[in-house]
């Protein structure tokens, strides 16, 4: 269940396109679209782009930025398995915090006791 | 195939930006902002948490929850590790600018016993000015260069401006132009933040007189009386706002600049949430 | 000899089951993976937090793993006001770090 909710998340940012053609899209296809350094790397810069809008909402994680800055290293240094799996990482961290700010907005008032 | 994933999540970003602006200006008119009512809950709230502990004391933070931990602390006060701060702060403050002025120009009643009316919101730039601002912008004004909001002159100075401050009671006002600031600052003090999506008021509230590990969690009123403060694990005497960042960063958040609006917003609510209470900075802490 | 042979893969089987629970044990302590000594009373841990239950008689309260693994996975579903940080939901550790720690916590 859980995982299945992982992936369809990695799943909707990464192949939106191809997710709607072929909603079950496996594992395998997975790994063949983003093992190469132009898919990681796409995955980075769009990580990137919603950490830089986390932070505007001041919302922004730390282990967002240690993900980016690993799978940027990695993918450096031609570790395309580490730079795949903090890639994605780096992702799913700026996706949830993003999820955070927006439920937060309303969300913080019921953290006032009484 | 490339360019539509990008291209639909740039529609994305954009449109959730919007929304998320819409959130706030609806936020802001939904609710009547009462500083007042929301002060005399948050007292309330403390007082039946701990209903044997006078409300004044919280301004010794954990001190004021442990009995064992007090006492190894006042042992440690007979030996204030903050003293030589506040005389190196006592003569900086004195010396002149190259202009001839000094620090006792740009405030009132020269600049002495004044830090409970701080932060204030002032009208003029529309903004919460704090004593570590007001000291930056006395340097401008005079052509002087900013003082980091980290450096040890910083610290000896508020140190000394505290010290002279001792004993008065804070008494903060939220005019009608500040209550936007004031209510931006109570939801930073709600919001849950971080990977671990741990909001102020979580531990502080919540988990209040609970360990942390080896740490007890201090009620939040009181949180803003004894500033700046001697850390022992700074080495050094640093304000409040080194202190959020702290916070910020123990529960994953990416932590934002000393003086940053939103810090200044939250250090508007948190002080206006002691008003009342007595002044002892400069103070020591683990 | 023929004895050895049958006994080996049950010897190598149990090593992996108990090489499994001490990386859940390790992560489980360590204060930058799952540290549940900050909030909770646990086995071995030495000045714990009393912010979360104790965590003793495990299997009796989670009989069924999956509901363990889902309050540590996000414990908000339960209880939304809960002070648990979402370990999975917030990618705090991996999947498969959370499958070691429910499966050493669910030894307490």
């Amino acid at each position: 269940m859980k995982k299945s909710i992982l992936l369809l998340g990695i799943c909707s940012v990464l192949l939106l396109g191809a997710c709607s053609e072929t909603p079950m899209a496996d594992v395998e296809q997975k790994e063949v679209v983003t093992n190469d350094t132009a898919s990681i790397q796409a995955i980075i810069d769009e990580a990137q782009a919603k950490f830089a809008q986390a932070q505007q909402q001041q919302h922004a994680w730390s282990s967002t930025a240690d993900l980016l800055r690993s799978a940027t290293a990695a993918l450096a240094n031609g570790d395309l398995e580490n730079a795949r799996k903090d890639s994605h990482r780096a992702l799913l961290t700026a996706n949830a915090s993003l999820a955070q700010a927006k439920k937060q907005q309303s969300a913080w008032r019921n953290n006032i006791p009484g | 195939m490339r360019i539509l994933p990008g291209f639909i999540t740039a529609i994305t970003l954009a449109s959730s930006a919007v929304l998320w602006a819409a959130d706030v200006a609806a936020d802001v008119a939904a609710e009547t902002v009462n500083p007042e009512a929301d002060r005399q809950a948050f007292v309330s709230f403390y007082k039946n948490r701990f209903p044997d502990i006078d409300i004044q004391a919280h301004k010794d933070g954990a001190y004021a929850l442990d009995p064992a931990k007090r006492a190894q602390w006042q042992a440690m006060e007979d030996f204030p590790p903050y003293e030589i701060a506040v005389d190196e702060g006592r003569e900086l403050f004195s010396v002149a600018f190259t202009n001839g002025k000094t620090y006792a120009d740009c405030f009132a009643r020269q600049g002495i016993g004044i830090k409970q009316e701080f932060p204030h919101f002032d009208m003029d730039q529309n903004t919460v000015v704090t004593l570590e601002l007001a000291i930056n912008q006395c340097r401008v004004a005079n052509n002087e260069a900013e003082l980091d909001y980290d450096s040890d002159e910083m610290g000896v100075i508020t140190a000394y401006m505290a010290f002279t401050s001792r004993g008065n009671h804070f008494d903060i006002k939220v005019p009608a132009a500040g209550l936007a600031a004031y209510e931006s600052g109570k939801q930073f003090y709600y919001e849950r933040r971080g990977k671990l999506d741990f909001s102020c008021s979580g531990c502080h509230m919540q988990a209040t007189g609970n360990m942390l590990r080896a740490e007890i969690l201090s009620a939040s009123v009181g949180h803003a009386t004894h500033w700046p403060t001697y850390r022992f694990k700074w080495e050094k005497v640093g304000g409040l706002h080194k202190r959020f960042i702290e916070c910020n960063e123990q529960v994953g958040a990416v932590a934002l600049p000393q003086q940053s609006e939103a810090y200044r917003n939250l250090e508007y609510f948190l002080t206006y949430m002691s008003n009342g209470m007595e002044l002892n900075g400069p103070a020591s802490r683990k | 000899m023929l004895l050895l042979g049958l006994l080996l893969p049950g010897l190598a089987a149990a090593t992996t089951e108990q090489e499994r629970l001490a990386k859940g044990e390790a992560l489980a302590f360590d204060r930058n993976a799952g540290n549940c000594l900050s909030c909770h009373v646990m086995a071995g841990g030495e000045l714990p937090g009393n912010i979360g239950p104790p965590l003793i008689q495990m299997r009796l309260r989670f009989p069924d793993r999956e509901v363990l693994r889902a309050q540590i996975w996000d414990a908000a579903v339960r209880n939304p006001d809960t002070l648990m940080p979402p370990y999975g939901r917030h990618s705090v550790i991996s999947e498969e770090e959370i499958d070691q720690v429910v499966d050493y916590i669910h030894t307490l």
